[in-house]
């Protein structure tokens, strides 16, 4: 083979390299980005720049969730890991797309003769059956990679699911801290009173010490949730890539479910269409069955290698001619590869229908999940809350007839601050569980829009702590020697007759 | 059914009864014909009840009852589902005299059996009414006939012998007084009566309970609580007799102001004269019946259980003591998230009517505050067991309208002299120790 030989393989090769997008694949992965989980990745440096201070500005801000996922895109490690094995991705899928490197070899070979010069040998040689397969190698590489935008789409995914769990996880928490906080006061109240019916003279030490009890455990309750509110702060932070120390605060309360959830089976077939790493798996069964054929075609072939060799004879005269290396398929004709090739095939078919399989089941359960978690929100918004906050008003009609004491009015008002931290977890258990349905779906809900627009849950159980104390319009009489200080002095002046 | 000329005649006079109970005679009405008698005795008053109206067949007096499921008002703002008979609880008065015959048609429109026990009355016992006993419950729809001669006279009651617990604690009493066929040792001008009663109607309930044996919600005069029943009247020199009679599961010691009055009498008729005591409180035990006899002086006096929780309407006897407790800085605190919370009692409770009377203190439904009643001086802080006897000059015979609040002559009404506790420099034992 002469060296023009080279030339049309030149050209398959250069034009092989001209089919691969200069971009990298970057557009089909920001449309697959946006499309399957409603995120704008940040890819170039003008990106990215754009990205960081999209979320400085979010940061300012206490984050709602989407301002949350948004950070979570431009800051988390996660993304800059998907994007770096997606270059790899890539580095493999250039490689498979052009022809090996010709090899060069320079030999030396010592005469036998006596007195006679070393023979210098020169061959340069191509894998032939590189360029017999560069088509199907090519084609099987853009699979793969294609395969691997998938992988890297599914992360995102993944990383925006797990924001938007901690992300709620975290509201709840702060929210039921916050209530801790309050029923502890309240316990702390119902101590003080009882220190005081102790001075007073009318209960014994062991009511005193029963009420104490209860304070301190209302106080270690409110610690607890204080902690567990830190370590979801610390597990936010962490997911959203936040440098050490970089301040930001959450919303102050966790949205109302809104909106229609949408039909099981809708979104089963959603999910079988949607599911990046679905269409990975497909995507890779399909390239193995090309792999196979490919296989098959050559499978005479062995290690069959096409060269030129040039030697240089002692007395200076060249030879060269073209060389052939033939692998004979005499023993075997490459069967082994093959039994590969399909047991390759059949494995990734089998992983592809499993995952479509536990696709369909997972959304299912999720969405079982999301229904049973709203039904639980409605009915402690509904019936449980309202419930709770009329025997709260029962009471203190009792209280006001002497049918019932201060105690027992504080009890009820703390077994309704338990209702409403139930509720807060119910509504926390909903959005989170709503997260995994959106991750099972692998797409973007549309009823998720409403985490950002619906009613937050208002704590209208809770007092308003800022609010200034109201002594005025209910004080009456001698209620309270701090009220009327100089009560003692009205004695002295005439009061109405009857 | 063989349809004797008996039972056709139960049934008829079952139709007439039951018209009969539209002629009720009311406390604001002339006196009825009912109510007057047959002019040899002076007709009972039944505190807000009424006398059932009779008829003579051959000289029988005939009387019908009907037991049957009532609503009855304990006093505005407290209605329940009760029992009693004739649509009332307590049921009618029987008011006879010694010696009369008469027929008691009794008829059962509850949805379980019931009967009549004539409490304290001499009788075959075949007529006694305990079920099982001496006679077969009378079944829903069932008409009984019960038939005496008064062989005595005095103060009784009649009260179902079955199923007793519930049927009682639900209001099935009536009184059944008897007149001397020889007339009175000493005159009567106004003969008053009244049955004692308690009552587990829990505060926001409207049926009462009748598993409760001694914790009380409701004391009753005729069923009714303070200030809903009708005050006694009587004029100036007048003699008066209070009949009470004790249907409860308390004994109430029955206090009278203003007078001593003479306890003549009770379930074994008028006592002998040199049996009489003079009293200002009977205590009127369980089952029995006592009667108080007292000339009328001028003026506007209680009468009233001194059993001080049975003179007042429905309270937490678990709530803790709020006196001496000052609640200074606390109460704001438990404000923050209790806004209708309001510290009470410190200095004691009178100012507790002032609170609930004003309205800013709702209570729970159907339920009365503890304390009620609004006098010319001022709040009266009492319910249940409390009524007033109110004595006037020259009232006419038979006027038993409300003559308002006593106007007391000059001088004789206590007045305020200071408003300084040092006032006089008392003696006072250890005035340190106190506040
Ligand atoms: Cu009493």
């Amino acid at each position: 083979m002469s060296f023009r030989m080279l030339g049309p393989l030149a050209a398959v090769l250069l034009a092989s390299c001209a089919s691969l997008p200069p971009e990298r694949g970057n557009d089909r992965l920001r449309q697959l980005a946006a499309e399957r989980s409603g995120v704008e990745l940040a890819l170039d440096a003008q990106q990215r720049d754009a990205a960081e201070a999209d979320a400085r500005a979010r940061l300012a801000k206490p984050l709602r969730v989407d301002d949350a996922v948004a950070v979570a895109l431009a800051r988390s490690p996660d993304v800059a890991r998907a994007l770096a094995r997606l270059g790899l991705a890539w580095a493999d899928l250039v490689e498979a797309s052009r022809i090996s490197n010709p090899t060069l070899s320079l030999s030396a070979l010592d005469s036998d003769r006596s007195g006679e010069d070393t023979q210098v040998g020169v061959s340069f040689s191509l894998g032939l059956s590189d360029l017999l397969v560069l088509g199907s190698r090519a084609r099987i590489a853009r699979g793969e990679f294609d395969g691997a935008q998938e992988e890297a789409v599914r992360e995102l995914q993944s990383l925006v699911a797990e924001t938007r769990k901690e992300y709620f996880a975290l509201v709840g928490a702060e929210q039921v801290a916050r209530m801790r906080d309050v029923v502890a006061t309240a316990a702390n109240a119902a101590t003080a009173l009882a220190e005081r019916y102790r001075i007073a003279g009318n209960i014994p030490a062991i009511e005193l010490n029963l009420h104490q009890a209860e304070g301190a455990s209302a106080a270690i309750e409110a610690e607890r949730a204080r902690a567990d509110a830190l370590s979801a702060r610390a597990s936010f932070a962490m997911r959203l890539g936040l440098a050490d120390g970089e301040a930001f605060a959450v919303a102050e309360s966790l949205p109302l479910p809104a909106g229609e959830l949408e039909d099981a089976d809708a979104l089963v077939a959603l999910a079988l269409d949607s599911r990046p790493d679905l269409a990975a798996a497909r995507r890779r069964a399909e390239v193995l069955a090309d792999s196979l054929g490919v296989t098959r075609r050559f499978r005479w072939l062995g290690d069959f290698e096409v060269g030129v060799e040039t030697e240089r004879e002692t007395d200076g005269a060249r030879l060269t001619g073209p060389a052939v290396s033939l692998q004979l398929p005499l023993f075997h004709q490459n069967q082994a590869a093959v039994a590969r090739a399909e047991a390759r095939v059949d494995l990734a078919e089998a992983d592809a229908l499993a995952l479509e399989r536990s696709i369909a089941q997972r959304v299912r359960a999720a969405h079982a999940a999301v229904a049973a978690d709203r039904r639980i929100v409605e009915r402690h918004r509904t019936e449980l809350m309202p419930y709770r906050e009329a025997v709260v008003a029962r009471t203190q009609e009792q209280v006001n007839f002497m049918l019932a004491g201060p105690f027992d009015l504080i009890r009820a008002k703390r077994d309704e601050f338990d209702a409403y931290q139930g509720y807060l977890e119910a509504v926390r258990d909903y959005w989170t569980q709503r997260a995994e349905l959106g991750l099972a779906v692998g797409r973007v809900l549309a009823s998720d829009a409403h985490a950002e627009s619906s009613d937050e849950v208002r704590a209208t159980v809770l007092p308003d702590a800022a609010a200034p104390m109201d002594h005025g319009s209910m004080r009456h009489m001698q209620h309270g020697a701090q009220a009327e200080p100089d009560s003692h002095e009205h004695h002295e002046h005439e009061e109405p007759q009857p | 059914m063989k349809m004797s000329r008996r039972n056709v005649f139960q049934w008829l006079a079952a139709l007439g009864a039951g018209a009969a109970v539209s002629r009720v005679a009311r406390a604001d009405e002339a006196p009825s014909a009912a109510a007057t008698g047959d002019g040899s005795y002076v007709p009972v008053r039944t505190l807000n009840g009424w006398t059932l109206p009779h008829r003579v067949v051959d000289g029988v007096k005939e009387f019908h009852l009907v037991a049957e499921e009532i609503e009855h008002e304990f006093a505005p703002g407290s209605v329940a589902t009760c029992w009693g008979y004739n649509g009332t609880t307590p049921g009618p008065t029987i008011e006879c005299v010694e010696g009369d015959r008469v027929r008691i048609y009794v008829t059962n429109r509850l949805r379980e059996h019931t009967n009549v026990h004539w409490h304290g009355i001499l009788l075959p016992a075949g007529m006694d009414g305990v079920g099982g006993v001496s006679q077969r419950n009378i079944a829903p729809g069932e008409t009984y006939v019960y038939e005496f001669t008064l062989r005595q006279h005095g103060t009784h009651m009649y009260h179902p012998h079955a199923d007793e617990m519930v049927q009682m604690a639900n209001g099935m009493m009536g009184l059944f007084v008897i007149h001397p066929k020889d007339g009175e040792p000493e005159r009567i001008d106004r003969d008053y009566a009244l049955l004692l009663h308690n009552w587990a109607l829990h505060p926001g309930t409207s049926r009462p309970d009748p598993s409760v044996m001694s914790e009380f919600d409701l004391w009753t005069f005729n069923s009714k609580v303070f200030p809903a029943i009708d005050s006694m009247v009587a004029a100036t020199g007048e003699r008066v007799r209070v009949r009470v009679g004790n249907l409860s599961m308390w004994n109430h010691p029955i206090h009278m102001h203003g007078v001593q009055f003479q306890v003549t009498g009770g379930d074994g008729g008028r006592w002998q004269r040199s049996a009489w005591r003079t009293e200002v409180t009977e205590i009127v035990g369980v089952g029995q019946t006592r009667d108080l006899e007292f000339v009328a002086v001028p003026g506007d006096w209680a009468f009233h259980c001194h059993m001080s929780h049975h003179t007042m309407n429905a309270m937490g006897h678990g709530v803790p003591n709020n006196v001496g407790v000052d609640q200074t800085g606390v109460e704001a605190e438990i404000r923050r998230m209790l806004p209708g919370y309001m510290a009470m009692g410190e200095a004691g409770m009178a100012e507790h009517q002032d609170h609930t009377d004003s309205g800013h203190m709702k209570g729970p439904e159907n339920t009365l505050p503890m304390m009620m009643g609004k006098g010319p001086f001022g709040n009266i802080e009492m319910g249940g067991m409390f009524t007033l006897i109110k004595v006037r000059d020259g009232l006419a015979k038979g006027d038993y309208r409300d003559p308002g609040w006593y106007a007391h002559p000059p001088g004789t009404i206590a007045s305020r002299v200071s408003t300084n506790p040092d006032f006089g420099n008392p003696v006072r034992r250890n005035p340190a120790r106190s506040r």
